[in-house]
């Protein structure tokens, strides 16, 4: 059988995870010194470098076991896997932003929403029983609302700084975002043993 | 030519060869199977009224289903799921039959994934629903008819975990919190998620119910979670209830089931409206998905009108036939006999001798140029053993 086959989303959390790892006794040396290479093996287990959306995906079709990626991704994305541990590190929130001392929530005209996020942006304006256009917008979504294509944002705020220095202030907090671990459900249930041995090794370092 | 000539649809996909094989190798097992217990067949339409399918009724989202309109304005959709159509079947055409009554199926369902998912739209499940049948011997047979599943399609590194839908509820019953707020557990529960069900839980900590239901992600594995349920649950007689029958069951099961691996898994807590008892799926050990899902759901038939037990499970083909392929691949086509080539003039002799050399057994096939030379060498490729050159006799070229 194959050696239990971990994704990590490459980037934001990579750095966190690879100090993880360490507290946890893994050596992860072939990780740090990775070049080209998107599959490098850490300790007893295999690494699988990937983009957050792809971290779900692999982990949803069982090519991989576990996976670290962030909340942000989980809740726009979803799927069937376990979400097994809150990492507590790569932290930040939804928000929704606009200009400055902008009213979205009253008034009878449609507001319009830019987001990278339109599942996300989607559910929060249902709950607040709010009828908004969404557009989905791949780069800097506080271009919209400055070049007047929509009166508000939905995206990640992690200090406030872009937001700040481009004249827009947080609206709402939606949700807060934290690194996750994810697991594939079948691996859970016929590979327990080695899954928890390392959830567990998780676990102790983060308590340490 | 037109854009949409060359492709299948989104999640729909042809088969051919070894997968063909494969699938009517798994088909005829299961038949076998399911037949020499006592079920009998049912074929339901595959396009039924949406109303039956119903999100309160199946607990399946309506974008996920395929929809069409009917000439008299109806909506239609094409069957996400196998148990409602039979349920529908035995509260109207066998309304009058005794129970306990046995049907299997084989069928395709159908469920719209979002694109790129990588997910099959169109999935062929076979299944067993025990109707009018409760307590421990029905419980009893549909599980071990999972385990034999896999038995009989020849794969021995399975798993099969159990749970209990009442085990859930006697917990969060106790909690006094909305239909909402036990949603919302649930959901977080099933997906293991122990941060946002502490959040959830946290200001309930004098609940005892409370409690339990924060370490039910945790409870799973062997016999010894049911001891430590057992210690937390102390006093809630309804959760003591629901763990003294999946004991007995595991007990059982594990006794009749030589060498499987039997588990238990108190926080599967899917479809929690929709089962009422024993829930359990089963996984083969390397494939990434849940290959069987089953339990018994006693409300579901009197939404019919006909209030009655049930239980039941379906398997996801597709798993079963992947693992089969890995197994035997190329050796499940059948093998070529023979090739046949009619020389001008003695075609029909030669159709004759193909349709004899069938009924004896002999896979044949008829090479239609090239001369002998040329059914020679169809014959190498194919790996048949004689090549017959029909005329105004019949020659036969034995093949090593």
């Amino acid at each position: 059988m194959r050696p239990i086959r971990i994704a990590l989303t490459k980037g934001r959390l990579e750095k966190s995870a690879v100090e993880l790892f360490e507290r946890m006794g893994l050596d992860c040396t072939e990780l740090k010194n990775k070049g080209r290479r998107l599959i490098l093996p850490v300790g007893e287990y295999e690494m699988v470098l990937a983009k957050a959306n792809d971290v779900l995906t692999y982990v949803e079709h069982g090519v991989c076991d576990i996976g670290f990626v962030g909340k942000d991704t989980i809740a726009e994305k979803g799927g069937n896997f376990y979400e097994m541990l809150d990492l507590g590190f790569g932290r930040c929130r939804f928000a929704v932003a606009g200009p400055d001392g902008c009213d979205i929530f009253t008034g009878h005209r449609e507001m319009t929403v830019a987001t990278k996020y339109p599942n996300i942006a989607s559910q929060y304006f249902e709950s607040r029983g709010m009828d908004v256009r969404l557009i989905k917008i791949e780069g800097s979504v506080e271009l919209a609302p400055l070049l007047g294509l929509a009166d508000a944002i939905v995206d990640i705020v992690e200090t406030g700084q872009t937001l700040k220095e481009n004249g827009l202030s947080v609206i709402e907090e939606i949700m807060p975002i934290s690194a996750r671990t994810i697991v594939n459900v079948a691996s859970l249930k016929t590979r327990k043993n080695e899954i928890q041995k390392f959830t567990n090794g998780i676990i102790k370092a983060l308590s340490l | 030519m037109k854009k949409y000539m060359k492709k299948t649809p989104e999640g729909l996909k042809d088969m051919l060869y070894e997968e063909c094989a494969a699938k009517a190798e798994i088909e005829r097992s299961i038949t076998e199977l399911f037949t020499m217990r006592g079920y009998s067949r049912a074929i339901t339409p595959t396009i039924e009224y949406y109303d039956l399918f119903d999100d309160d009724m199946t607990g399946i989202p309506q974008e996920q289903m395929y929809k069409l309109m009917s000439m008299t304005g109806r909506i239609m959709a094409l069957r996400p799921d196998m148990t409602i159509p039979i349920a529908r079947l035995v509260s109207t055409r066998l309304k009058d039959m005794p129970a306990p009554i046995r049907l299997y199926y084989t069928e395709n369902i159908f469920k719209v994934n979002i694109n790129g998912s990588g997910h099959e739209n169109e999935i062929t499940q076979s299944g067993i629903e025990l109707i009018g049948a409760k307590g421990f011997c029905a419980d009893l047979e549909v599980l071990d008819m999972a385990v034999k599943v896999f038995e009989k399609c020849g794969i021995t590194d399975y798993t099969i975990e159990m749970g209990h839908a009442g085990f859930f509820d006697s917990l969060v019953g106790g909690l006094g919190v909305d239909g909402e707020k036990k949603e919302s557990i649930r959901k977080s529960i099933e997906s293991k998620n122990y941060a946002e069900l502490s959040r959830i839980l946290s200001g309930m900590e004098d609940s005892p119910a409370a409690e339990v239901l924060k370490l039910l992600p945790s409870l799973y594995g062997g016999a010894e979670i049911l001891d430590e349920a057992e210690r937390l649950c102390a006093g809630n007689e309804a959760a003591m209830e629901c763990l003294d029958y999946l004991r007995e069951l595991y007990v059982k099961l594990t006794d009749i089931s030589s060498g499987s691996s039997i588990n238990l898994d108190l926080g599967m807590v899917h479809r929690n409206n929709y089962y009422t008892g024993v829930v359990f799926r089963g996984y083969i050990n390397g494939y990434g998905n849940t290959v069987i899902s089953g339990g018994r759901y006693d409300k579901l038939m009197e939404k019919f009108g006909r209030d009655m037990p049930a239980t039941g499970f379906a398997v996801e083909n597709n798993a079963l036939i992947s693992s089969l392929i890995a197994s035997k691949g190329s050796r499940l086509l059948p093998k070529v006999g023979a090739v046949i080539y009619a020389e001008r003039g003695y075609e029909a002799k030669a159709v004759i001798l193909a349709g004899s050399l069938a009924d004896e057994g002999c896979i044949n096939r008829l090479c239609f140029s090239g001369g002998e030379e040329g059914a020679v060498s169809c014959a190498k490729e194919l790996g048949a053993q004689r090549v017959y050159i029909v005329a105004e006799q019949v020659k036969t070229v034995e093949l090593r």
